[in-house]
């Protein structure tokens, strides 16, 4: 009877010790994917130039459409005051997009999951905090206390309506996923190609960011050109 | 060969053991330092690493060859231990994990807490493994059912 249950023990340590094997085995190359995951790094095509000069070249168009004002040549109905200040929104605006942070995070060869985590947090901290909801979030609202421009005041619904838009966009939501890459998640090269791959459709969402942005602010600017332009 | 390999993985065995002891106790040091909690609420973390300890001090004691000479026991003991050695590093040093770089102590807590009821399955399997392999049929039994055996096929 005792040499039965000792070699009933021996049966049920060595069970154990096969499920503990099988578990160990499996966390420990896991864990090696897991590293080949989060290092992924993603180069970003250049045959259209880098989104850097993509951007800047909007930038400038957008700041000559800024420019098209001026105080003394200005002959039109609206208020001098008025005229400025929209003026000021988009250079203020425009000044965030020409930052040598901005400058470094756009220009490089390679992304890592970092860099992208980086490029998103400058989109949501300097592009949606200081330009569009302290900048240009007032010209959305029909009573702006400080512009009273009748004419901005009928096309403020719809820049409000952007920029709801801008601000809604799934950008926590994408930072949140890239917080989050430290829990192991079982995706392979098929469920990459088809669904998400972290590091680059990350970097692509948050380009894409930028890219309404700016998209915004130059139908804002043409808009303020056709008005210092007509008069 | 059987009996090389089994050397090997047991001297590999112990220092996987102390690796993963001082990599889990700095982990979780630092875990506790963040939050502000009293180190003796991780205790729990660390009661089979103690438990382990003494079984295989037990072993070293009483030459325990049932235990020492298990092949699958030394070689699934290295595995837990380099696991719980590979995701501790992981958590001090991989930059790539978005969290780690956001605290200023460089470390990924939170891919370290996921990985604790891993870790204590692990221990716990290795300890309740080990004590049952500690039971072993005694030489003279041994021999007696071997007589009997043979006694048996003569007649």
């Amino acid at each position: 009877m005792k040499d039965f249950l000792i070699e009933y023990a021996h049966i049920v340590a060595t069970t154990i010790l096969g499920l503990l094997f099988g578990l160990s085995f499996f966390l420990l190359f896991l864990n090696f994917y897991h590293y080949k995951e989060v290092t992924t790094t993603y180069q970003p095509s250049t045959e259209n130039g880098t989104a850097y000069e993509q951007f800047m070249k909007e930038v400038q168009e957008i700041k000559e459409n800024a420019n098209t004002y001026s105080q003394k040549t200005y002959k039109g109905q609206e208020e001098v005051f008025d005229m400025l200040n929209m003026q000021t929104k988009i250079q203020m605006c425009l000044k965030l997009y020409e930052t040598d942070e901005l400058k470094a995070l756009l220009t490089k060869e390679t992304y890592t999951v970092n860099d992208v985590y980086e490029l998103a947090s400058y989109y949501q901290n300097e592009i949606l905090n200081d330009c569009i909801v302290i900048q240009m979030y007032n010209l959305g609202s029909e009573e702006s206390p400080s512009i009273n421009s009748p004419r901005l005041r009928a096309i403020s619904p719809f820049l409000k309506l952007e920029m709801d838009q801008l601000l809604s966009e799934g950008l926590g939501y994408l930072k949140n996923n890239m917080k989050n890459n430290d829990i192991y998640y079982f995706s392979n090269d098929d469920s990459k190609t088809g669904v998400f791959e972290l590091t680059k459709n990350s970097y692509l969402e948050v380009v894409n960011y930028y890219r309404h942005s700016l998209a915004f602010l130059k139908n804002f600017s043409q808009w303020y050109k056709n008005l210092a332009i007509g008069g | 060969m059987k009996k090389i390999l089994n050397i090997l993985f047991y001297i590999l065995q112990l220092v996987l053991f102390v690796a993963a002891f001082a990599l889990t106790l700095v982990v979780m040091i630092q875990m506790n330092r963040r939050l502000e909690k009293s180190f003796m609420t991780t205790i729990n973390v660390f009661v089979p690493f103690g438990i382990l300890l003494v079984l295989l001090m037990l072993n070293m004691i009483f030459n325990q060859k049932t235990v020492r000479d298990n092949i699958l026991y030394n070689i699934t003991s290295n595995l837990s231990f380099a696991t719980i050695v590979i995701v501790a590093l992981r958590a001090m040093f991989d930059n790539h994990l978005i969290i780690s770089t956001l605290n200023s102590y460089h470390m990924d807590f939170n891919f370290f807490a996921n990985f604790l009821p891993f870790l204590k399955i692990m221990l716990y399997g290795l300890c309740i493994s080990n004590v049952l392999l500690m039971f072993h049929i005694s030489q003279k039994n041994n021999d007696k059912g071997k007589k009997r055996k043979k006694s048996v096929q003569n007649s």
